[in-house]
């Protein structure tokens, strides 16, 4: 299980789930400067596909190794980010004209100066953060792609979805039973490989606690009951991913490890993402 | 509905309320509780207290008390009444809209909280006081009802010394849910001042109970507000305190935010109970949609944004 390399003929399928919602306004530290959390998650977000793009070209061109989604929830709206109502497959998102984004922060520089120093960046869409967060309403938007994409006799044996849901709060359309048994739903869709693999990522920058990252069972004793809802919600990492996240978390843990993470800073979110889409199944 | 809505709503009376165009009220009443924005008006010489729901629930509470009320014969019971698609006020998304109002009749009494500050200081008057609370315990038994929201404010006094209590819409069948309500009102004008002695409750949605607060919220966003005897604050889910209990209410964490009210006026927290917006306003009314508040600051609007800069036209 968790086997399957990614080649033309096995595909694999990612998937991201992103909060919208009013409390993505709030401000955070990403590098050298302050954005919202949505535009950290946007800027993110739209690095991943960028990168999946790039691992994807080859001498004679692309190879379509990934398909691709972004879900955004917010304001009792779930939206396909991509503008296509299912998975976009990597050559046709490389074919898209992205927006460039530019990014200014002030430096210091060693005569004690100040300047201001400009980059650009490319957004695969728009951040937005206003109302309340159907996450419910998501993550059944997510089933219903995962399952497809799952049942497609093209996909069935390859490395199973990925789905990282990226979020700074609470769930405002379902109670917890209700978010635990849609996760499981989602969790239980497979392909011969394996179950789809669902990490779930709240990021909260400004709380001092330190944060759980890909914790163990042993790290989740007398965490709150929000913490261990996002533990129940998501999936127990493969052994595949075990090396890379002992890496990032330091020696001295012993896997299984659950995907997720909560408390996050944005450096962390990043980790957690990188891991998550890059270090499991491997391209050929 | 926010409470800016009923602010602009009672303003022009004539133009917002479909029956009550004539009221005039009483610009120093306006608050809000956990489920109401709440203002004290006049109609033909007669005092209410006008109820706008601020959540789907709250008018909930309301039609369950009034299936209780029909079974109840007392002049204690007030006569409440939902008046249906009364108030236009304008939607989230620019719409007009209707919503309907509770109106809550007020006896000719005074607060009894300037009751229990005249008997703190005059025994013979402290007696009268308490002779009157057993009174109200006493109807309490006789109709078989815990009216579950018994505190000083929620409480008025006649010239006859008959406490009337007002917001009846936690009242529930069955009688002794206000004993420790009663008892703690009582140690303010017994002459030993005992510690007053508080209830255990169980928050919704909450596995484990919380005790020693007078008042418990629901559970949003891994806080619960909770009333002990300093004011309100929040909890966390083991019952530790994670922003101190100091204010005169507060609304249920919404993406992130809270609005308080002190006595030097509204404010707007964070999760750790940092301001984002000083409590100092008139009125603070957090929009989630858009997550900026509009803000009544000396008769004028503003407009601050998530994180708490104002935003100017």
């Amino acid at each position: 299980m968790y086997t399957q390399e990614i080649t033309r003929k096995h595909r694999s399928a990612i998937l991201l789930l992103i909060d919208r919602s009013a409390s993505m306004q709030e401000i955070v530290c990403m590098g050298k400067h302050n954005v919202s959390k949505a535009e950290a998650v946007t800027i993110i977000a739209s690095a991943i596909l960028t990168e999946l793009i790039d691992r994807c070209h080859r001498i004679e061109g692309l190879r379509n190794y990934y398909d691709v989604a972004v879900i955004g929830y917010g304001n009792d709206t779930v939206e396909m980010l991509l503008g296509e109502e299912d998975f976009i497959s990597i050559e046709r998102l490389a074919r898209r004209e992205c927006t460039s984004h530019r990014i200014s922060y002030e430096v210091e520089l060693p005569n004690g100066e100040s300047r201001i120093v400009e980059h650009n960046t490319s957004l695969w869409f728009e951040p937005k953060a206003e109302g309340n967060t159907p996450m419910y309403e998501a993550l059944l938007k997510v089933l219903t792609l995962v399952e497809r994409w799952c049942l497609h006799e093209q996909n069935r044996d390859s490395f199973p979805p990925i789905v990282v849901n990226i979020t700074d709060g609470e769930m405002s359309d379902c109670n917890p039973s209700e978010l635990l048994d849609i996760s499981t739903i989602i969790r239980r869709q497979a392909t011969n490989d394996g179950n789809t693999l669902l990490l779930n990522i709240h990021i909260e920058p400004s709380v001092k606690t330190k944060a759980l990252i890909f914790p163990t069972k042993e790290e989740l004793q007398g965490a709150s009951a929000a913490t261990r809802l996002f533990a129940e919600a998501s999936s127990v990492m493969p052994e595949l991913f075990n090396q890379d996240i002992i890496r990032l978390k330091g020696e001295g843990y012993k896997p299984p490890f659950i995907g997720m993470g909560y408390n996050a800073n944005i450096l962390e979110l990043l980790s957690i993402i990188n891991i998550g889409s890059r270090s499991g199944p491997l391209l050929q | 509905m926010t409470i800016r809505s009923i602010h602009e709503a009672l303003e022009s009376p004539t133009q917002n309320f479909r029956t009550l165009y004539c009221l005039r009220w009483n610009k120093e009443s306006l608050c809000r509780s956990l489920l109401f924005a709440e203002a004290e008006i006049t109609i033909d010489d007669k005092r209410y207290l006008l109820c706008m729901p601020l959540c789907t629930t709250a008018l909930q509470y309301v039609e369950r008390f009034t299936t209780i009320k029909k079974h109840l014969c007392s002049a204690l019971v007030p006569q409440m009444t939902i008046l249906r698609d009364e108030m236009k006020y304008i939607d989230d998304l620019g719409n007009e809209s209707l919503c309907d109002i509770l109106l809550e009749p007020l006896p000719d009494a005074m607060p009894f909280k300037d009751a229990v500050a005249t008997g703190q200081s005059d025994e013979e008057y402290a007696a009268t006081l308490l002779r009157s609370l057993a009174n109200l315990d006493l109807e309490l038994q006789r109709l078989d009802i815990s009216l579950s929201n018994i505190k000083v404010e929620n409480l008025l006094i006649d010239r006859d010394d008959r406490i009337f209590p007002i917001r009846w819409y936690y009242a529930t069948e069955g009688y002794g849910g206000d004993r420790a309500a009663l008892s703690r009102i009582e140690s303010l004008l017994s002459t030993d001042r005992r510690s007053p002695i508080l209830c255990d409750t169980s928050a919704a949605y909450t596995t484990s109970a919380l005790s020693g607060h007078l008042s418990i919220g629901k559970l949003s966003e891994g806080l619960i507000a909770v009333e002990d005897e300093s004011g309100w604050g929040f909890v966390d889910e083991h019952n530790n305190y994670v922003i101190a209990p100091t204010y005169l209410s507060v609304t249920p964490f919404n993406e992130g935010r809270a609005v308080v009210q002190s006595a030097a006026g509204m404010g707007l927290i964070d999760k750790c109970g940092n301001y984002v917006i000083e409590p100092r306003y008139q009125i603070v009314d957090y929009d989630l949609r858009s997550g900026c508040s509009e803000v009544l600051d000396n008769n004028e609007w503003r407009r601050f944004d998530y994180s708490g800069r104002e935003l100017k036209e």
